[in-house]
């Protein structure tokens, strides 16, 4: 549970990766108004897609008040150009990152922890998000007390935690709460010895101290493996601040081998987000990355399974980057462009169904269930008017259009064989859409290969191997 | 009611750990349906596959579950509300924890369980974040695998979608009174005859197949189905798919209105988490008496009355509706 919890801890940190990407590009990059305007406009839609789900979820006592507060916030201009679904993961998740914050680069001083780094900024009504490094500065001070208080510079309140018998709760100086103790995995790493923890003592003088002291009860050899990694990523990394605390790790405490493993790939996948979503490969340029190196960290280290899922992660990365996409500075981040279909349905004379929903927005987030929503437009197509969508869709001129169209309607009428070779076709254009891997892989389903259904699924592999036997139709499966 | 003392039903209880779509095995083994679905205990997998054998019934493993806690966050979550378990592969059952459950497929026919396995897709939680919702075309699938009747498959891909109208108030709310073959509102409990949800009170094939079930059953333990059937007579209250009650000892006291001597939940489902649920419970706590009138549920009980009002906002449609099954 204690490895469980640590690697949660890290996924946590890649959702921040990303939130600090979609910022950075927004407001340090410049591209102003237009990106705005286009994040906005894709947050309506999100809003009003989940309206039900968000109206469902507010009746429930626990998360009320601050899904009040949370609503209220998005109405906020500055909060608008940040994705509310960036949002949404990181409010349910900040207890978490704010630990890992705190301790990547802290001192402690006259009984209060004190962060300084690049990854904080004051917090918005209770929320804290993270910069990449080449924001300004920003302190934010931590009180150590009953409870754990954080204050930005000029001592107002943020953000205070305190344990009630056995649960964290959390509240801002307007007085809201809520109870997140099930979401608090990270935690686990603070409060629970002897594996993986860090006890927050109340009168420590040196938190990076403590912390280095819990680690170093972790079990069995961490240390080589990590330090191959770190080198791999190259030496500008360790001034990453998501770094610091791994360096804490790697310096330290050894740890088991399938912990030794779980780090590993939890590592190099973490470098492979960084590619995926920093923006066509900037921040991973900023961070000194080097894949090559890596790939030989997953070959010589890791165990066939564990090497598969780096493996395919750092590929799909590194094909993003350098893939005619990246090239037109379309990092999966900020397109939020979705397939028209409203033309091809015009011309099949199937008018106005689903309204809006004749644009599908691809899914691009491994963390984010699959938009099926024109596959299930399909369902309410006239049988006899499929045949003409079908002659409507193969004269699209949009490849991609075409490609999926097809494919979300051979899936329909349970032509699977033509289907899987329609979805392979999507992830040869997109293959960092969720969409089509997931599409490809109920395909494989309906084919009996099960075998491939499992891999896309379970094991989250998307290296171009799978692809070629997706592609290849093979029966035979590993 | 009386659970099953007779085999294969204690073999199979003893096995599964609980009593649920114990029925629907009969069902199988006779034919009346092709498959279903079941989640059995890992550590009992394979004394389960071998009291299948001894059935002639075949079975195929589909992944393995895993509960996340209830209050856990999952994108995807309002598609498959009932869903709350985090999904395994087979090939990583050692990492499956004491309580892990394997999602199979049980069929008269290892034809029928791959059908059934390449038809049906869980929506677990992979990884532990999002749901991995199926297209919904594939419920055309799945029902056809499990052998329902044609008619309720359309029905169930008409009418299902729990925040737009609750299904089984549309079934059953044409008629007052119906036969107990078509009652599918035990479902959860081990005293059942059909999971599906007919097309109309009046389903033919759904009335057969429920027949079918029951004299299956008592083949193996008479008393059992016995048990079954007295289960799927009575007065219920329905609120939505998720909020259903059995009246026991009702008696009717106008045309929407019934005495009782307790409310039994047949909700069944852990993940069922909902403030409309919580409502419920509490309104019906100690109350003897009820009446439903145009949307307002009026509950009396313990020298005071209660209302139920349904709420057009609340997410999960109302629909409440007093049905008797005879």
């Amino acid at each position: 549970m204690a490895q469980v919890d640590w690697l949660n801890g890290q996924h946590t940190r890649l959702l921040a990766v990303q939130l600090s990407a979609v910022v950075d590009e927004l407001t340090e990059h410049g591209r102003g108004e237009a990106a705005s305007e286009e994040l906005a406009a894709a947050w309506e839609r999100f809003c009003s897609l989940d309206a039900v789900a968000l109206r469902g979820a507010l009746e429930d006592p626990a998360t009320h008040d601050w899904l009040s507060r949370a609503r209220a916030l998005l109405d906020s201009p500055v909060l608008r150009s940040c994705g509310r679904h960036h949002l949404d993961r990181l409010m349910l998740r900040f207890p978490v990152l704010l630990m890992n914050v705190a301790h990547l680069d802290s001192r402690l001083a006259s009984g209060r922890l004190t962060l300084l780094g690049s990854g904080v900024v004051p917090a918005y009504g209770g929320t804290v998000w993270l910069r990449p490094p080449t924001a300004r500065r920003t302190e934010i001070r931590w009180k150590l007390e009953e409870r754990l208080r954080v204050e930005d510079a000029r001592g107002r309140l943020l953000l205070e935690l305190s344990e009630d018998d056995g649960s964290w709760l959390g509240g801002a100086a307007e007085g809201w709460s809520w109870e997140f103790a099930s979401e608090v995995r990270g935690m686990a790493l603070f409060r629970r010895p002897p594996c993986v923890a860090h006890d927050f003592a109340r009168d420590c003088a040196d938190s990076g101290q403590q912390l280095r002291s819990s680690l170093a009860t972790l079990p069995s050899p961490t240390r080589r493996v990590l330090r191959r990694c770190f080198r791999a990523a190259g030496p500008s990394c360790r001034e990453h601040p998501f770094d610091a605390w791994s360096w804490l790790v790697l310096e330290e405490a050894p740890g088991s081998r399938h912990l030794t493993e779980s780090l590993a790939a939890s590592l190099v996948g973490r470098c492979g987000e960084v590619y995926r979503f920093g923006g066509g490969g900037e921040l991973a340029t900023q961070v000194g990355l080097e894949p090559d190196a890596l790939r030989q960290v997953i070959a010589d280290e890791l165990e066939s399974g564990t090497a598969l899922a780096a493996e395919s992660t750092l590929s799909q990365a590194i094909g993003v980057c350098r893939s005619p996409a990246a090239g037109r500075r379309r990092p999966a981040a900020r397109d939020r462009g979705g397939l028209d279909y409203s033309m091809a349905m015009s011309r099949a004379g199937v008018g106005s169904i689903g309204g809006d929903r004749q644009v599908h927005e691809k899914t691009r987030r491994l963390d984010q269930s699959p938009s099926w929503r024109f596959l299930d437009l399909l369902l309410q197509v006239p049988h006899e008017r499929l045949g003409r969508l079908r002659d409507a869709l193969d004269v699209e001129k949009e490849g991609e259009v075409r490609r999926f169209g097809l494919a979300c309607l051979d899936y329909h009428e349970g032509r699977f064989e033509d289907g899987l070779r329609h979805a392979v076709a999507c992830v040869e254009l997109d293959e960092v859409c969720e969409d089509y891997w997931l599409l490809a892989a109920f395909f494989a389903r309906h084919l009996g290969q099960h075998g491939r259904f499992e891999d896309i699924v379970f094991g989250g592999e998307r290296s171009p191997r799978l692809l070629a036997e997706l592609r290849q139709g093979s029966g035979e499966e590993r | 009611m009386r659970l099953p003392t007779r085999e294969p039903f204690t073999t199979l209880l003893e096995l599964k750990g609980n009593g649920a779509l114990l029925p629907l095995y009969a069902g199988v083994a006779c034919g009346a349906r092709k498959s279903l679905d079941d989640w059995i205990p890992l550590r009992a997998l394979a004394a389960f596959r071998q009291c299948l054998d001894g059935l002639g019934l075949a079975m195929i493993e589909d992944c393995i579950f895993e509960r996340l806690p209830i209050e856990r966050r999952i994108d995807g979550l309002a598609q498959a509300p009932t869903t709350h378990a985090r999904g395994l592969p087979m090939q990583r059952a050692a990492e499956a924890s004491p309580e892990a459950r394997v999602h199979v497929f049980v069929a008269g026919s290892p034809r029928w369980a791959e059908e059934a396995l390449r038809a049906f897709s869980y929506p677990v939680a992979i990884p532990e974040d999002r749901l991995l919702i199926r297209p919904r075309i594939d419920a055309t699938r799945v029902g056809a695998a499990f052998g329902y009747p044609p008619c309720c498959i359309a029905a169930f891909m008409r009418w299902n979608n729990w925040f737009e109208r609750s299904h089984f108030s549309v079934v059953y709310r044409s008629q007052r009174v119906a036969d107990w073959q078509v009652n599918c509102l035990p479902r959860n409990t081990p005293f059942m005859a059909i999971f599906h949800a007919p097309c109309s009170a009046s389903c033919t094939a759904s009335f057969r197949m429920s027949q079918q079930v029951v004299e299956a059953v008592a083949e193996f333990d008479s008393e059992y189905a016995e048990s079954i059937v007295a289960s799927l007579k009575g007065e219920f209250l329905i609120v939505n798919e998720a909020v259903v009650y059995k009246l026991h000892g009702a008696e009717v006291d106008g045309e929407m209105a019934v005495s009782f001597r307790e409310a039994e939940s047949l909700i069944g489902m852990r993940s069922v988490s909902r403030p409309q649920v919580a409502k419920v419970a509490r309104l019906l706590d100690g109350a003897d008496w009820l009446e439903l009138d145009a949307g307002l549920l009026t509950v009396r009980g313990e020298g005071e009355e209660r209302y139920y009002e349904v709420d057009p906002t609340s997410g999960w449609v109302d629909d409440p509706c007093l049905i008797r099954f005879q």
